[in-house]
């Protein structure tokens, strides 16, 4: 039996690393490519959506949303009487405007928080000049086992800690420490006098001031709340107008070519129309190219990758370095991979050049058989791997070209294996 | 400081600098005597027989939480509270330092030396 040493095994695997690390580069420029372009489509489909809903839905009144309906069959335009919802939506906006403007804490705004010489603001800055008073006595307290000496009493006839335990000399030092930084005063218990007043004081001060605070709170979120309401009310009809419009192109992209009978006779909207949903075939067609050759690819090579950088670690021990390993498993596992990805990324370039180029959108036929994905590639590309190119397929047979197929590994397939029909009858809608 | 794993000043460390401070206030100190509390014998790590002042540093590593049971340590303070002896009982996990400790005995000392002080010759007569 012929055989390779784990050397050259090792060997085999770095070279195909090096070709792995290339691929890996190059597929994450392709889906860099893709990425750009799904931003430009995108966006060229949204703004072609919009110019159609807008054309379509013009106005918020009855007649507009009429022609709307008679266009879309979206019949939900009339049944859910957004007009009669968007005039109920108005009375309540102005109902709580009203009982805002009538309420103290936003009639007198200016009286009580102006930050000038606002009452609100004024008292709250006297309660602070107050507290400052304090200050001094409760920073000068400040000890890590004050809690302590206050709640055990140290000072007062009430402490009972005994001699004889660590904690009476522990609270003796702590005490001392304390009355050192006053020196007006002779012993804890004055400290503690003086510290209980200032403490029950500025407690005092703070409850008033967190009051103020939270009216001044209380009379800030109303005025933002007004500020709110006001724009709602501002902003109603153009809300809801959007609002409609959104529903009325999520609609449109559900009917797809369907669509094409109400808009016979109106040829500016069938322009508009055969454009958004031109686009928006695009769109998705450019994510399931990317996700099917891709992200497949990618995670493919990520693995291969790792499995080479497994194999190099371990026939490049000395246990495994002169192992020997048949040559036939290595020359079936070292096959090229070269040829396999070209053809994966080579079909994936033509799909999306193909695809991204295309701004024939008035070739839509309005037919059932009618598919963006041939209107795109002209049938000449195999768009099966897509479901909803595959569906078509099924359902008419005859409108598909005899396209160039491959299988899983990028090989191409003779024509009796998918079994594609010959373009008779082929519909172009141009 | 001389530490033990939980970071508290070890049993060995502790019974020193309490050993120092209570000779360098004169007593005679002897180290682990015996004396009977709640009907059981425990050992005070250090205790002066004859002015009745000692100490007893309560570490985990002696086992002293064991022998010194809440019966014991009621004894203990009873006797105490009565004057019959002055025993500071310190627990290693109350002491945030070596300094802490020493200053702690030297105040103890200055209580502790005034209440056990013998009675004029007088009244000793």
């Amino acid at each position: 039996m012929s055989s390779v040493t784990g050397r050259e095994w090792a060997d085999a695997a770095r070279v195909e690393h090096d070709w792995l690390e290339k691929g890996i580069a190059y597929n994450e420029q392709l889906l860099g490519q893709y990425a750009k372009r799904r931003e430009a489509v995108a966006a060229s489909a949204a703004m072609a959506m919009n110019e159609l809903v807008c054309a379509m839905l013009p106005t918020f009144d009855a007649a507009s949303m009429q022609r709307a309906v008679n266009w879309t069959g979206y019949v939900t335009l009339l049944h859910a009487r957004p007009l009669v919802a968007m005039e109920n939506e108005r009375a309540k906006l102005r109902e709580r405007l009203a009982a805002i403007e009538g309420e103290h804490r936003f009639v007198h705004r200016e009286h009580l928080r102006d930050p000038r010489g606002g009452k609100l603001v004024l008292e709250l800055a006297e309660l602070t000049q107050s507290r400052l008073a304090f200050a001094d006595t409760l920073d000068n307290c400040k000890h890590p086992r004050l809690a302590q000496l206050l709640e055990s009493g140290y000072g007062t006839e009430a402490y009972a800690t005994p001699f004889w335990r660590l904690s009476y000399y522990s609270d003796w030092e702590a005490g001392d420490a304390i009355v050192e930084r006053f020196p007006g005063l002779a012993s804890f218990s004055e400290v503690r006098e003086a510290y209980l007043r200032a403490r029950d004081a500025a407690a005092s001060l703070d409850a008033a001031a967190a009051g103020i605070r939270a009216e001044i709170a209380a009379g800030e979120a109303l005025e933002r709340e007004h500020s709110a309401t006001a724009e709602a009310l501002a902003s109603l009809e153009q809300r809801t107008l959007a609002d409609w419009r959104a529903r009325l192109a999520k609609h449109i992209q559900e009917c797809g070519p369907a669509l094409g009978p109400r808009l016979a006779a109106e040829p500016t909207l069938g322009m508009l129309a055969s454009r958004a949903l031109g686009l928006a075939a695009k769109l998705g067609y450019l994510d399931r190219t990317a996700e099917s050759q891709l992200y497949r690819a990618k995670n493919e090579l990520l693995a291969a990758r790792a499995r080479a950088e497994r194999e190099i670690r371990k026939f490049s021990s000395p246990k495994r370095l002169y192992s020997e390993i048949d040559r036939e498993a290595a020359a079936k596992r070292f096959r090229p991979r070269d040829e396999r990805y070209r053809k994966i990324w080579d079909r994936y370039q033509q799909t999306s050049d193909a695809l991204f180029v295309f701004d024939r959108y008035d070739r839509c036929s309005w037919t059932a058989e009618f598919l963006w994905w041939d209107a795109m590639t002209d049938g000449r590309l195999d768009g099966d791997f897509i479901p909803e190119v595959a569906e078509h397929r099924r359902r008419f047979p005859h409108t598909a070209r005899q396209q160039p197929r491959w299988d899983d590994d990028g090989h191409l397939l003779p024509p009796e294996i998918h079994g594609a029909a010959e373009p008779d009858g082929f519909h172009d809608p141009s | 400081m001389t530490s033990n794993h939980d970071g508290f000043v070890d049993e060995a460390r502790g019974r020193e600098i309490l050993g120092r401070r209570f000779r360098a206030a004169g007593l005679g100190l002897v180290t682990d005597h015996p004396m009977t509390l709640a009907g059981k014998v425990v050992r005070l790590d250090g205790f002066d027989p004859v002015r009745r002042i000692g100490f007893e540093y309560v570490t985990t590593e002696a086992g002293d939480r064991e022998e010194l049971s809440p019966e014991v340590l009621e004894d203990l303070e009873a006797r105490s509270a009565r004057g019959e002896l002055c025993v500071l009982l310190i627990d290693e996990k109350h002491v945030p330092s070596e300094a802490a400790l020493e200053r702690a005995a030297d105040r103890f000392l200055g209580v502790a030396l005034r209440r056990m002080a013998p009675p004029p010759f007088e009244e000793r007569r």
